[in-house]
């Protein structure tokens, strides 16, 4: 497994891939033309 | 609060997208999601993904990502827009898209399509109905995105489905899935 040295900024966020709580597939790039902000939590 | 942002800012050019880190999977975010009855994109990042890809080692971590695509802004660890400093970067970030996406100017055939428009409504109301839907009909032909223009030929043409009773909205979308 590559070691990960995160994302520049100033640079295209790579393309990710995740599911909704309903199991429903979303790319982040599905929102080009929008500005994003996600944010990253957990229940714990 | 998120939430609140996402009704003051969202629309056409903003998204709050939220990840769930939780590798035990979606039944522990749930019950907080549906609690706070949000409307904004909820995703689960069981394996986490993004972390690793941030290479992020706490949470919760915020991203701002433009509309290029390109990663503008991030907090790594201690994001937490219930404090004020995040919470103005994010009403910063998203005050400024406003502010950029102007309406466009219309193209030259939406603007043909409006000229149309008025030239049919025109003849409409001179009791010129056909001459007047003919018009109406290049009209939408040209700029199909025009609900108006959609609209107001439907209305004519289907009266029923307007003025008796409520309006019939599942009709209106059928007629739209169907490129009408």
């Amino acid at each position: 497994m590559s070691t990960t040295t995160g994302v520049a900024i100033g640079g295209s966020f790579p393309e990710v891939t995740l599911p909704t709580l309903d199991g429903e597939a979303v790319s982040l790039s599905q929102f080009r033309g929008k500005r994003l902000v996600v944010f990253m939590w957990g229940s714990w | 609060m998120w939430q609140e942002l996402q009704q003051r800012y969202g629309g056409e050019n903003i998204q709050i997208v939220a990840v769930a880190v939780d590798a035990q999977g979606a039944e522990l975010p749930r019950p907080y999601v549906e609690q706070a009855g949000v409307t904004f994109v909820v995703l689960l990042d069981a394996d986490n993904v993004l972390c690793r890809m941030l290479g992020a080692k706490a949470i919760p971590n915020g991203l701002f990502i433009d509309e290029q695509g390109v990663l503008q802004y991030q907090k790594l660890g201690r994001f937490d827009v219930r404090e004020a400093e995040y919470r103005t970067m994010a009403e910063q970030w998203f005050g400024e898209a406003q502010t950029t996406a102007a309406p466009d100017e219309p193209s030259a055939l939406e603007g043909r399509a409006l000229e149309l428009y008025d030239q049919g409504l025109k003849l409409y109301r001179e009791g010129r109905v056909d001459e007047g839907m003919a018009l109406w009909r290049e009209a939408s032909d040209l700029d199909q995105r025009n609900y108006i223009i959609h609209k107001q030929l439907w209305a004519v043409e289907n009266p029923e489905k307007f003025y008796d009773g409520p309006v019939d909205f599942d009709w209106q979308r059928e007629q739209l899935k169907e490129g009408r």
